[in-house]
């Protein structure tokens, strides 16, 4: 039977943070390559569970200009003893698998449907979600960015990494000629203040996000900027000044990296996952809850509106916003994360094009669920432990926490290792909703 | 005290545990009737119920055995809109002692003992008599007593547990929706499992089964689980259930249509009808014994209000759009299709009352669709 080859599809992995993008691209290409031999690992997945994957290759390398995705390395990490957690992505990859399933052609007008082979080239394009932050960036000025971050520096748990920066800014003179290394000095400022906002208060709306993760950026000259308060004056604070200068450098980036750059990544992807670690924002307090959702907001609210598609000629038809570690919390809380996350991505107005769904997920389970003198439990081996340990999980809100809430609850989610993996287990890895995130994403092209 | 207008009052009576409870634990005394007035329906149910907030949930003055919770807030446009006219309110008597036997029943069970306990008497004296004349003959008449009653007894206790696992199935449905609003996967799991134990029936359904437990293991969420189960186990019985259904659609349309005495028709219509219940029944893993099959067809009587208006709205409908052709048609014919559209309806019943899952909103077959399913294999 001839195996007709159907348009390739671009699928745009990112998220914040530490959402989980490396280990949720991995344990997606493993078990989409396991799933024809052992469709019950997927039964969320249409084509896998009516048996009609008749099996799944990943492309070698050839002559691409992009990084491959390291699937092997990151599985070896996982599966070596003690098993731990592969590197995080700093750069873009990108890695092909094809998936070879039957559908069956309803017939045209007569005679009997016939059951057909089709063959769908999947590219998995893997970048940070630092980078997409940057998004946001093509409609703000210099002087409206500098306004906003500054003012964000000055507020809240912000404030206390920021003293140096903006001391520093204090003693600039914006409508004078810059100085030699001032613009330097400045900029490594303001990216240690980010890289300790990042760090320590686990926030991710760090703009621009090359001065958080730089991946393959070069350190240009042009690099060397950062907010500037607006002169007072501002017809003075032209070309040949600090401030001038300053503002060049902004719009260069954001030539280079916010435009061009990913107008060629957004042109050719056709359906988008955004990974957010909700647990991780919770935990880590008000503040870095409500800088996470504002970031998930505008990055929503770009792919939802049509001057994105008209300005990147791309489309994305579908977004799927996934809520990632689901296997931390217990059954039923797993439904009140996935509620939780769907507040934040529905309080904004209506888009157009993008469709955007919500779920929970978790790429690789490494956690049971136990039951203790009638209190359920996740036991696993918390990150730094040698053993296992059973944790009573919080109670996770199904609406964002007010201020009340915050006052009288703490969060603390722990953080687990991975279980071991079999050497190339061909039952694939245990997964939460991996199969309904695919079904969502990819579901209609397997003939669903 | 205005009864806001979603409220669901249910009314008690003072001798029902429930109000007892209501009464006892109730924030504040219960009115009672000013002296002189007469009491209406309406000041009754304001009296005797009591509405709970928020605030009363909180602080757990609701009696864990309420059998309705409402909840207000003050954001209810219900409690803060004063200018609304209380609403007339209807209720249903409920019933709220629970399950167990009715009067009926009682006195069902109270009439067997005492012809029962006749007839042993009887045998009991028989055999004496028998045993006075000949030893041989009398040991010979308690053996066949013995054998007879175990025989009996075992017969009853069969009818007993067929009727059980069905009215079981009833608890199970309650116990699955109650499970889906609050419990999570594990919880869901427990409560199919009787469920799918009980639908192993044939080879083809051990296999949806296994399938789906192999499934349920990589399944996290309830109403995840919950399609997956639909889909996989009870989708393929449902195509049975249809597919038998028309085919007694088929036969009863004949059986009516050739048979020239009203009498044998009604006769043969029944039979049908009940081998179709049964043979339904069977296929959602009930075992209908006698008992089990006369509870099916108490049930579907009582439905019945719904076959008949389908019926009525069908003979219109025939009556209305094509009666030129049922003028053509012989009176034998026609009164063979509304036969099969009522065996049609006998069919779609018993699949919603003999299902473990109710039908989801829309999901129940149509009969159109099952008697155009019979009818494709036909012409």
């Amino acid at each position: 039977m001839a195996i007709k080859q159907l348009k390739t599809l671009n699928l745009g992995i990112t998220g914040l943070s530490r959402a989980g993008k490396t280990v949720f691209t991995t344990s997606l290409i493993h078990n989409l390559c396991c799933a024809a031999s052992y469709p019950d690992r997927m039964p969320l997945l249409k084509a896998a569970s009516e048996r009609r994957l008749l099996g799944v290759t990943v492309d070698p390398p050839v002559l691409e200009k992009v990084p491959i995705f390291p699937r092997y390395d990151n599985y070896e990490a996982m599966s070596s003893s003690p098993p731990k957690w592969p590197e995080s992505t700093e750069g873009i990859s990108e890695i092909t698998i094809r998936i070879r399933f039957s559908a069956t052609t309803k017939a045209w007008l007569w005679g009997s449907d016939t059951p057909t082979e089709y063959e769908l080239p999947i590219r998995l394009i893997d970048y940070p979600g630092e980078w997409l932050i940057d998004l946001p960036l093509i409609n703000l000025d210099f002087a409206e960015w500098s306004d906003r971050t500054i003012s964000a520096a000055k507020n809240g748990e912000r404030a206390r990494f920021s003293t140096e920066w903006l001391s520093y800014l204090e003693t600039l003179v914006p409508e004078a000629p810059p100085a030699v290394g001032e613009t330097k000095r400045a900029h490594v400022l303001y990216c240690d203040y980010l890289k300790c906002c990042r760090e320590q208060l686990h926030l991710n709306y760090l703009q621009p996000g090359r001065f958080v993760n730089a991946g393959d950026t070069i350190n240009a000259p042009f690099m060397w900027f950062c907010p500037l308060p607006t002169p007072s004056n501002p017809i003075h604070a032209g070309t040949g000044t600090l401030y001038g200068l300053m503002r060049a450098r902004y719009d260069t980036y954001r030539e280079i990296y916010a435009k061009d750059f990913l107008t060629k990544n957004f042109s050719t992807i056709n359906r988008q996952i955004i990974l957010v670690d909700i647990l991780g924002a919770l935990s880590a307090g008000k503040e870095s809850f409500d800088d996470m959702t504002s970031a998930i907001r505008d990055i929503c609210e770009i792919f939802r509106y049509d001057w994105f598609s008209s300005l990147f000629s791309t489309s994305i038809d579908k977004v799927l916003v996934a809520a990632t570690k689901s296997d931390h919390v217990n059954g039923i809380q797993i439904d009140h994360l996935t509620n939780l996350l769907q507040c934040v991505v529905d309080d904004m107005p209506d888009g157009a094009k993008s469709k955007t769904a919500t779920m929970a997920v978790s790429s690789v389970v490494c956690t049971r669920e136990e039951v203790r003198d009638g209190v359920v439990m996740v036991v696993g081996r918390i990150i730094g432990d040698q053993n296992n340990s059973a944790v009573i999980i919080p109670h996770i809100t199904t609406v964002p926490p007010t201020d009340e809430y915050w006052k009288k609850y703490k969060f603390s989610f722990p953080r687990f290792e991975p279980q071991i993996l079999q050497s190339y287990d061909i039952e694939g890895i245990r997964h939460i909703n991996l199969d309904k995130a695919l079904e969502y994403l990819i579901g209609d092209k397997l003939g669903s | 005290m205005k009864i806001p207008e979603r409220a669901v009052v249910i009314q008690l009576d003072d001798t029902s545990p429930i109000f007892a409870e209501a009464r006892r634990s109730a924030p504040s005394p219960v009115p009672s009737i000013p002296d002189g007035e007469n009491e209406t329906r309406e000041s009754r149910i304001e009296r005797q119920s009591h509405v709970y907030t928020e605030a009363d949930h909180a602080a757990g003055r609701v009696p864990a055995n309420s059998a309705v919770v409402l909840t207000l807030n003050d954001n209810s446009p219900v409690v803060t809109d004063s200018s609304q006219p209380t609403p007339n309110v209807s209720t249903a008597p409920v019933n709220v002692s629970g399950r167990g036997f009715g009067s009926i029943g009682l006195f069902t069970i109270g009439a067997a003992i005492i012809v029962a306990t006749l007839i042993l008497s009887g045998i009991v004296s028989t055999v004496l008599a028998l045993g006075s004349k000949s030893i041989v003959l009398g040991v010979t008449a308690a053996a066949a007593v013995v054998v007879g009653g175990i025989l009996c007894i075992w017969s009853i206790l069969r009818e007993v547990f067929c009727y059980r696992r069905m009215a079981i199935m009833d608890e199970i449905r309650e116990d699955i929706a109650a499970v889906l609003r609050k419990g999570g996967k594990t919880e869901l799991l427990g409560v199919l499992k009787p469920v799918c134990n009980r639908l192993r029936i044939d080879a083809r359904s051990v296999l949806a089964v296994t399938k789906f437990e192999r499934e349920a293991l990589n399944i996290a969420q309830s109403a995840d689980l919950m399609l997956t189960f639909e889909q996989h186990v009870i989708a393929p019985l449902d195509v049975l259930a249809r597919a038998r259904t028309g085919e007694a659609i088929k036969q009863a349309a004949i059986l009516v249509a050739l048979c020239p005495s009203i009498l044998v028709d009604s006769l043969l219509f029944g039979l049908r009808a009940m081998h179709l219940v049964r043979s339904i029944a069977e296929i959602y893993g009930h075992r209908p014994r006698t008992l089990g099959t006369i509870l099916l067809m108490r049930r579907l009587v009582i439905e019945a209000g719904v076959i008949g208006v389908g019926g009525l709205a069908i003979e219109v409908l025939m009556q209305s759009v094509s009666s030129g052709i049922v003028a053509f048609v012989s009176t034998s014919a026609a009164e063979g299709m509304l036969a099969g559209q009522r065996m049609g309806g006998i069919g779609i019943l018993t699949m919603k009352l003999c299902r473990p899952l109710e039908f989801s909103p829309g999901g129940a077959p149509d009969q159109i669709d099952i008697i155009k399913e019979a009818l494709r294999g036909t012409v």
